[in-house]
């Protein structure tokens, strides 16, 4: 048996490319040793930010030739197909046999994969592994061509059996060798392997954390102790874990101290800082602020104990803060109110005014579609975008503003909104806290697809330069969390509201309606008010799991097929003189009574008791189908008379849904 | 804490001392205003043909928009940065960099120096590359940037660009808040402000509120007429350096707040253009040579 061992070594590679590298690089190598059939007892593929290695075991030490039989076409085929079947395996006519199948003669050969020794055959496969990857931006460094993620500076190849053996890869522009590098600063450099084991080995001893989990597991066992000396919570907050174990090949953990005059900063910021720009893991206290001790995630172990690291993170750290704190406290200076009208000097879109203009049409907005005077948070909402501290920290946009209201005593309602106005940003991002927030962000978003289907902006295909869909989703979740009742066709456009519809039904099917029930209950639609469809779709996704709901539809499709097999389209005209049997009166009667309850429940939007209704004539209905064949009918008055007596129940429980259309 | 750098003049012989010992040239500043070492034709031009070129320069810069009158301790509308510009890059470039660091007195066995991931992308230049902001302990102090394209040219072999703010590292290694206090040169006893307050705070003045935007339309016009002539007459380094001018105009009138989206990118597209003939005529000119 042997082993292989593989590594590239480059300079260093952000996480979120070396991790696509670490996956796709496991599945092309397990791909490759199936098609080479070549067995191996397994495979395991390690990477940090400057390392991609490749351990497999369990490998043959020579590999047979591998005979495969492949079916070629007819001997009766026409030339081309045999030419062509000859040119695909490089072969001549007299390589083939013929052989005697069910279906006729055909031609045969033998596809022969060359075996060898290990050491032949690894190059190759070594190669192809290399190039058979892809990035989503990948680079050149080195006269030879080659490309990928960052800079590859050393290749290490090797194979063992009962001893070492280089393999001969050529590769990036280098030779491949038996030699590695620990840690960059705390490591050996350029130390040669005398066995697989020793790689491993050399590794730990030379302050390098092969395994990606294992450094993410330092990071948060030390993280957590620290959190518990100081009697404190660490913030799990994963991509940056990720990021940290990625960042460092030997995790060593430092504790930084905030001074005490940045403790009042608004908590975005101090994240937004902290985290965001630093990528140090915050720490909070128990009852949920912020703490003042942060901790660094550093590469290197120091004599000094980190010394020096964690004075120059503070460094940094209260620089950063200073400016924070600079730009915070000038823009408290002035009431927020104080902004409104340099809003005038910020364009929201070309043709489409300034942000000022912006804001006035929300604030009528409001008047028109919830009869609310919002003159205040409509006159606060946007007067951050003109603060020092969003114009440094974008994202903090709506946040900032949210603080300069509370510290000029605005009511906090009118600061919760403003600090949610963009929310909700992505499909995972909660919608504003409070209606206010909701009506405000809802009202902000529809201004904006409302410009921009007013100039012509629309999204078209995948292009959505403006993430209008995102807006249009904002809406349909904000309207569905807060119950909002509106009519959206009584505000705006055709071609907008028909656009925001689409987007419902994306939404619909993505959160796994049945989608012939959305259509069913849209076709039904006269407005488009998205809390009652959305109700209605609700309350029939439920009363289709019950039994009896069920058997509602079945009728109802089997009394419309009846009608469609007997080609009856026109109107029948419904005479009482002509009901025949009981069967006939009963279901005419029922029709009559629970009809008109039907269509009054359904006036009044109540689906739940009309389907209540709807079971009595369930029961007379199937007694009807079941006991009445209507071919059989005595005359062809009678038999028309029954077609309309169909008719009519399809009429009345089409008022409550279209159920010929319903694929449970 | 460092021995080797006293004041701001230490930093710079350190850094020419270092790279000219590794076979850079060191080249003096270009004579214009310009808003990055990389509009240096020993980097922007050079990049493109396939001679090996290793040259470091300091280079004055100016961006406009980030003045701040005299009254932000860490930002300036005129800061001088260290280029390092290396084609082919050395395979061991790397190390020649952390070594920098060790000339300048940086332990790197007591601080935390890290490559973060960021790539590097300039719309006038019309040239991007891939590579990372150096951190050292928290703080960043280089751009190191592989390169792969300029003026929309396909670089052949790929150089390497290294660019130290040399303010920020000042600060850093002699642990000075606010860079007015830096000390300039010791044997002088003259601060950073001592030199440069003055003329931070005018050019701020001049840069956001006086400079008369009808002169600067006017001289944009000029410098894109000149530029395309000379193309013509395939001069390149004359041409080059007009696109370097209409470059620094265009950086003032940002500044002025007179130009609306649209006409930035306007403006952007009409200096990258220049730049991207400027490019081709470079390597058509470097192919001739080589063919007679």
């Amino acid at each position: 048996m042997s082993r292989l061992l593989l590594e590239i070594f480059t300079e260093e590679i952000s996480y979120s490319l070396q991790k696509k590298i670490h996956d796709d690089f496991y599945n092309v190598w397990q791909e490759l040793l199936i098609t080479n059939n070549i067995s191996f007892n397994n495979i395991s593929v390690y990477s940090t930010a400057v390392r991609l290695v490749l351990d497999i075991d369990g490998l043959p030490d020579v590999i047979d030739d591998n005979y495969e039989e492949k079916k070629g076409p007819s001997t009766t085929a026409n030339e081309k197909a045999i030419a062509g079947f000859l040119k695909t395996y490089n072969l001549t006519l007299e390589q083939c046999v013929v052989k005697t199948t069910e279906k006729g003669d055909f031609y045969f050969f033998n596809l022969i994969t060359k075996g060898g020794t290990l050491q032949n055959i690894l190059p190759t496969i070594i190669q192809k592994s290399l190039s058979g990857l892809s990035f989503k931006r990948s680079m050149k460094w080195h006269s030879c061509g080659s490309v990928w993620a960052r800079p590859v500076r050393n290749v290490l190849a090797v194979y063992e059996d009962t001893s070492l053996h280089l393999l001969d890869v050529n590769i990036f522009g280098l030779k491949a060798n038996k030699s590695i590098c620990g840690h960059y600063f705390m490591g050996q450099k350029n130390y040669e392997i005398n066995s697989i084991n020793d790689y491993f080995t050399f590794l730990e001893a030379n302050y390098v954390v092969l395994d990606f989990e294992k450094r993410k597991n330092i990071i948060i066992e030390q993280s957590t102790a620290v959190a518990n000396k100081h009697n404190l919570e660490v913030h799990k907050n994963q991509p940056l874990l990720d990021e940290l174990a990625y960042l460092t090949e030997y995790p060593v953990l430092y504790t930084g101290t905030i001074p005490s005059k940045y403790m009042n900063l608004p908590h975005e910021l101090m994240v937004n800082v902290l985290v965001k720009n630093q990528r140090y893991i915050n720490l909070y206290q128990l009852d949920g602020s912020l703490s003042n001790k942060f901790i660094i995630v550093s590469n290197l172990l120091t004599p000094s104990n980190g010394q020096e690291i964690i004075l120059g993170n503070e460094k940094v750290l209260v620089a950063r803060l200073e400016d924070g704190l600079f730009f915070y406290e000038n823009d408290l200076k002035n009431p927020l109110i104080d902004k409104v009208n340099e809003l005038e000097k910020i364009n929201f879109f070309e043709g489409l005014g300034s942000i000022y203009d912006k804001k006035e049409r929300v604030k009528d907005l409001f008047i028109n579609v919830f009869k609310e005077n919002q003159e205040l948070l409509c006159d606060l909402y946007k007067n951050d975008l003109l603060s020092y501290t969003v114009f440094e920290i974008p994202e903090l946009q709506g946040i900032m503003g949210s603080y300069h209201a509370l510290h000029d005593g605005v009511d906090v309602d009118i600061a919760m909104a403003i600090k949610d106005h963009y929310k909700p940003q992505g499909n995972n991002e909660s919608v504003p806290s409070t209606i206010l927030g909701g009506k405000l962000a809802l009202l902000d978003k529809l201004d904006t697809l409302i410009e921009f289907f007013r100039i012509g902006k629309k999204p078209t295909g995948s292009k959505d330069p403006f993430a209008l869909r995102r807006s249009a989703l904002g809406v349909i979740r904000i309207i569905l969390h807060y119950e909002i009742e509106i009519n959206l066709d009584d505000f705006l456009e055709l071609d907008l509201s028909n656009f925001i519809m689409d987007r419902f039904i994306v939404y619909l099917k993505d959160k796994g309606y049945n989608y012939s029930l959305i259509n069913a209950v849209l076709i039904k639609n006269k407005e488009f008010n998205i809390i009652k469809i959305y109700k209605v779709i609700l309350l029939f996704t439920d009363l289709l799991k019950q039994p009896e709901v069920v058997k509602i539809m079945q009728l109802y499709k089997r009394a419309d097929n009846i009608l469609n097999a007997e080609n009856v389209v026109e109107k029948q005209l419904l005479r009482k003189d002509l009901l025949e049997s009981e069967h006939d009166k009963s279901l005419y009667e029922v029709l009559a009574s629970s009809g008109k309850i039907i269509k009054d429940y359904i006036s009044y939007n109540n689906y739940a008791q009309a389907i209540t209704e709807s079971l009595v004539i369930s029961k007379v209905l199937d007694n009807f189908l079941d006991n009445v064949i209507i071919n059989q009918s005595e005359n062809s008055e009678i038999k028309a008379n029954r077609f309309a007596l169909l008719q009519e129940v399809l009429l009345v429980l089409n008022n409550i849904l279209p159920f010929s259309n319903i694929e449970l | 804490m460092n021995n080797n750098i006293k004041d701001f003049n230490s930093l710079v012989v350190k850094l020419q001392e270092y790279w000219s010992s590794v076979g850079c040239n060191l080249l003096m500043p270009y004579d214009l205003e310009m808003g990055a070492g990389t509009f240096h034709p020993a980097t922007a031009l050079k990049a493109l043909d396939i001679a090996p070129f290793n040259a470091c320069y300091v280079q004055p810069c100016r961006r406009p928009t980030d003045g701040r009158y005299g009254e932000s301790p860490n930002r300036l509308q005129h800061y001088f940065q260290f280029q390092v510009m290396m084609k082919p890059a050395p395979s061991n470039i790397k190390d020649l960099y952390i070594n920098s660091l060790k000339h300048l007195g940086i332990d790197v066995s007591l601080h935390d120096i890290r490559f973060v991931e960021d790539d590097w992308e300039s719309p006038t230049l019309g040239a991007w590359g891939l590579g990372w902001e150096v951190w050292c302990d928290g703080m960043e102090i280089t751009q190191f940037t592989y390169f792969q394209q300029m003026g929309g040219q396909e670089c052949k072999e790929t150089p390497v660009e290294i660019t130290y703010g040399l303010e920020r590292i000042a600060m850093y290694i002699l642990g000075c808040d606010n860079v007015y206090n830096l000390p300039y040169n010791i044997n002088s006893g003259l601060s950073y402000g001592d030199i440069y307050l003055q003329s931070e705070k005018e050019f701020s003045e001049f840069n956001f509120k006086i400079a008369k935007v009808e002169h600067l339309l006017q001289q944009f016009e000029m410098m894109q007429e000149q530029c395309n002539m000379l193309i013509e007459t395939k001069l390149v380094y004359p041409a080059y350096h007009y696109a370097i001018k209409s470059s620094a105009i265009f950086n003032l009138l940002d500044a002025r707040g007179v130009l609306g989206v649209n006409d930035r990118a306007l403006f952007i597209n009409k200096i990258r253009d220049l730049v991207k003939k400027c490019c081709e005529l470079y390597i058509k000119l470097q192919q001739n040579k080589q063919t007679n």
